[in-house]
Formats: C-alpha cells, sequence, structure tokens
C-alpha cells in the first residue's frame, strides 16, 4: 500500500469513527401535557417512570466490589448520577385572559427514595401550605396566550438528587443541621448544611422517577419532555433484558414520623 | 586548416534532431486519457437540509463526508458513501435548541460525462440514515431512528492538471423512509483523489 494510500484509508475510518461514536447522544421521553387552572390547592401533576435494565452478573460483582472499597456500608446505585444524567425542557403557554405567574416544581424518586412535595406540605400542615419542592424554577410572569420556553438543567437535577439521597439514607435529625428541610433549602456546595452524615466518597442514585407539577396563578398549560444522558447503557430497551425493579420508600417529614 | 577538418568531423557527427516548422499552439488541452481512473476516494464538506415534517423541526446543519469508489468504466462509477451532519431542533416546541447528529451512509451508481477538464455526472443511490437521538420519535415524527434513505443528484468536477486530483460541487436529494413525509437536500464541496 503506498502512502497516500494509506493516508485515504486512514481518513475514511476517522470519518467512520466519528460518525458512528454518536457522542453520548442524549434520549427524550415526552411527558403528559400538565394544565393548571390558577391557584390550584394541589398542584396538577404529570410524572415520567424511566426504566432501567437490571444489572448483570458482572455488573453486580462490580457494585459489590465498589461498596468494599468506598468503605461506607450502604448499596452503591445501580442508577447512579454519574452515569444517568436528566434535564428537562418545557414550554409553558398562559391560556387564561389575565396575566399570571408560574414555577415548575419537579418531584420525584431515585431507586431508594421518593419524594413528594405535596405529600410533605399537607404533613407540615399549617394555615399557610409549606412548598419545599426537590427542584424548582424561578417564578416567570407570563401575558395572555404569551409562552415560556425553558430548562431545568442536569445541574440542577445533580443537586435534587444529592438531597434525594440525603433524605432518605442519609437523614440527620440534628437541629443545628437538620437535613430537613436544610438540604431543600441551599445548595449543598454552598451551604452544606443538613450533609453531616453524607460520606463524601457517596455514590448518588440518580432518579429514575420524575414528577413535573406546575404551579400557577392563572390558568396554564406546560408541555415538557425529559431528556436522558446514559452513559453505560442503562436504560432498558432490550426486551431481552430483565427490567430493574425499585421500591422506592416515600420520604416522610420529622413531623410526620414523629406522630 | 586541422581545426576546421576537426570542427567538421565533430559537427558531422551530431545527432539528427526534428525540424520545427511551426509554432506550438499558444494552449495546449489536456488529455482526458491521461487523467487517473480506477479506484477513487473524495472528501466532502457542505450543509445538510431537511424538508417536509423534519424540515419543520431541524435546522440546516453542517456536513461532512467521504466516498470510496471505483471507475469501471470512464463513464461509469460505483461508489460508497458516508456522511454525517450536526443540526438544532427549531420551532415553537418545548425541544427547540437541542443538538442532534444525522448519519447517513449509501450505495451507489455514477454516469459521468466528461469534456476535456471538466465533467457533468449524475448518480443515485440506497442506504440507511440513522439519527444521534430519539428526538423525532419523541416528537412523534419518526417511528426507528435507523431506516431507509434513497435518492440521486447530480454535479460537476473539475480536474487539475495534476492526474490524480479534481473538485467539484454535488447536490443529492434522499428520501427518508422512516421520517414521517421527510426528505433531504445534500449540497457539498468535494475533492477526489483518483490512484
Amino acid at each position: 500500500m503506498t502512502k497516500h494510500s494509506r493516508l485515504i484509508v486512514l481518513a475514511l475510518a476517522g470519518t467512520t469513527a466519528f460518525a458512528c461514536s454518536e457522542m453520548n447522544a442524549p434520549l427524550y421521553f415526552a411527558g403528559d401535557t400538565i394544565e393548571s387552572m390558577g391557584n390550584d390547592e394541589m398542584f396538577p401533576t404529570s410524572g415520567l417512570l424511566l426504566r432501567f435494565r437490571a444489572p448483570t452478573e458482572p455488573e453486580r460483582m462490580k457494585l459489590d466490589m465498589q461498596r468494599a472499597a468506598l468503605g461506607y456500608d450502604m448499596e452503591i446505585p445501580w442508577v447512579s448520577r454519574d452515569k444517568v444524567h436528566i434535564e428537562i425542557t418545557y414550554r409553558v403557554t398562559n391560556i387564561s385572559d389575565g396575566p399570571g405567574s408560574f414555577a415548575i416544581l419537579v418531584d420525584g424518586a431515585s431507586e431508594y427514595t421518593q419524594y413528594d412535595t405535596q405529600a410533605v406540605s399537607e404533613a407540615l400542615g399549617g394555615d399557610d401550605p409549606i412548598i419545599l419542592p426537590l427542584i424548582t424554577t424561578v417564578a416567570y410572569t407570563l401575558e395572555p396566550g404569551a409562552t415560556y420556553s425553558g430548562i431545568v438543567r442536569e445541574d440542577d437535577f445533580a443537586e435534587g438528587e444529592l438531597d434525594l439521597d440525603a433524605l432518605g439514607r442519609w437523614n440527620d435529625a440534628d437541629a443545628a443541621s437538620p437535613t430537613f428541610a436544610g438540604v431543600l433549602i441551599n445548595r449543598s456546595d454552598v451551604n452544606p448544611i443538613g450533609m453531616n452524615l453524607v460520606p463524601p466518597n457517596l455514590v448518588v442514585p440518580a432518579m429514575v422517577q420524575i414528577d413535573v407539577r406546575l404551579r400557577s396563578t392563572v390558568a396554564m398549560r406546560c408541555e415538557y419532555y425529559v431528556r436522558v444522558r446514559d452513559d453505560d447503557d442503562r436504560l432498558w430497551h432490550n426486551d431481552a433484558d430483565d427490567v430493574y425493579q425499585t421500591s422506592p420508600t416515600l420520604f416522610q417529614p420529622p413531623a410526620l414520623m414523629l406522630n | 586548416m586541422a581545426a576546421a577538418l576537426a570542427t567538421s568531423c565533430l559537427l558531422g557527427s551530431a545527432p539528427v534532431r526534428a525540424q520545427v516548422t511551426s509554432e506550438p499552439s499558444a494552449v495546449v488541452f489536456p488529455d482526458p486519457e491521461k487523467f487517473a481512473h480506477g479506484l477513487f476516494t473524495e472528501g466532502e464538506f457542505g450543509t445538510v437540509r431537511f424538508f417536509g415534517r423534519a424540515g419543520e423541526e431541524i435546522s440546516q446543519g453542517f456536513a461532512v463526508g467521504a466516498r470510496l469508489g471505483y471507475d469501471i468504466f470512464r463513464f461509469f462509477a460505483i461508489q460508497a458513501h458516508l456522511l454525517g451532519s450536526t443540526h438544532q431542533t427549531q420551532g415553537d416546541t418545548p425541544t427547540a435548541g437541542q443538538l442532534m447528529q444525522v448519519y447517513q451512509g449509501t450505495v451507489e451508481g455514477k454516469l459521468t460525462l466528461r469534456l476535456v477538464q471538466w465533467s457533468f455526472f449524475a448518480e443515485g443511490g440506497l442506504g440507511a440514515a440513522r439519527m444521534s437521538t430519539n428526538l423525532l420519535y419523541a416528537r412523534g415524527l419518526a417511528t426507528y431512528r435507523t431506516g431507509f434513505t434513497a435518492g440521486g443528484g447530480a454535479g460537476v468536477d473539475y480536474h487539475f492538471l495534476s492526474r490524480h486530483f479534481s473538485i467539484g460541487l454535488r447536490g443529492g436529494y434522499y428520501w427518508l423512509k422512516h421520517v414521517t413525509g421527510s426528505s433531504d437536500l445534500i449540497t457539498t464541496l468535494y475533492l477526489r483523489y483518483t490512484f
């Protein structure tokens, strides 16, 4: 083979490899459209359950080895935040006759813990409901007929997933640094209140269920898509694979747990 | 006298040379027969634009591709084509602004009409197109990420006088079976090397 031929074959191989890599392309899941009436007592919601394949035997063994290596006596999640990256793209339309504001609240579940803003709010009671979602957007005002498109970013989910695991598996009732609601009010990288029991080398579980709520002052509609980057091909898409079964425990705020 | 004889002998032994009887033509036309033909490769870049339903959702994108082919005759060649393009989703939808790539691979036949350094060609083929994400599926426009594609196009090629190299411009229109009512137009500039 001449020098020219080698160069050209190399160029073709490079082009093919580049084309086939797909650069960790995300997958999209359409959520059901949510419509609010405005100032709803129960926030209209729509959820998505992401299905993952069960780990193979070698993968289970690898998780066990990782557990032994990390040194804290807790399960290593199969659906972990460093392998599964979630984002929501949404569009909200004001379908009322007057201006109003809205915010998107995101709850959900990891393979261990489920968090429900509405249930927590009811459990806390009081005349003024306390709304403490895992993730929330800033409130925006929309004129009648106007739309707003936005993103709940991967780093918002990363923070929400850490908070969810802290609440579920590393809950610290210490009044000086309570996990609830300290982690929900603060960004853990700015103020790690409530994170005392969380190991620094924690493998954080990613969400397997995403619940989107629309909180608005007038009637609005929210369309959204969940975007998932799946580094290790763990999403279930092959009939031959078993679906990974999860049974997360619903988080109960301390007030309710004391009852 | 001796010097004159020696000079006469030397001149007499010189080889006979052709005589120039007219001035050479100012323009030397290249002979296409001397152009290399047979195995060839092409590298290309350009744009891919979608039409139909996909055209409403996906913007025009930048494309890079390559071809490997063989001239069976001077006027007919077969070739394999790979092309990757990157796009941004558009429109008034929640998924607007997302990036996606499209990969197309086809096997093609090519007919060429050569006029000295210029040639004009028509080509057509079939193969597969793959989307990097399931975005069109999520939007209800596609059943699968990979599907059948077929189409054809035409172009013009200019041959350098270096025997192996030529450049050209081509356009091709391809039907995308797995994307509802959609097709794409590929327009590229290419550099060809014939071995």
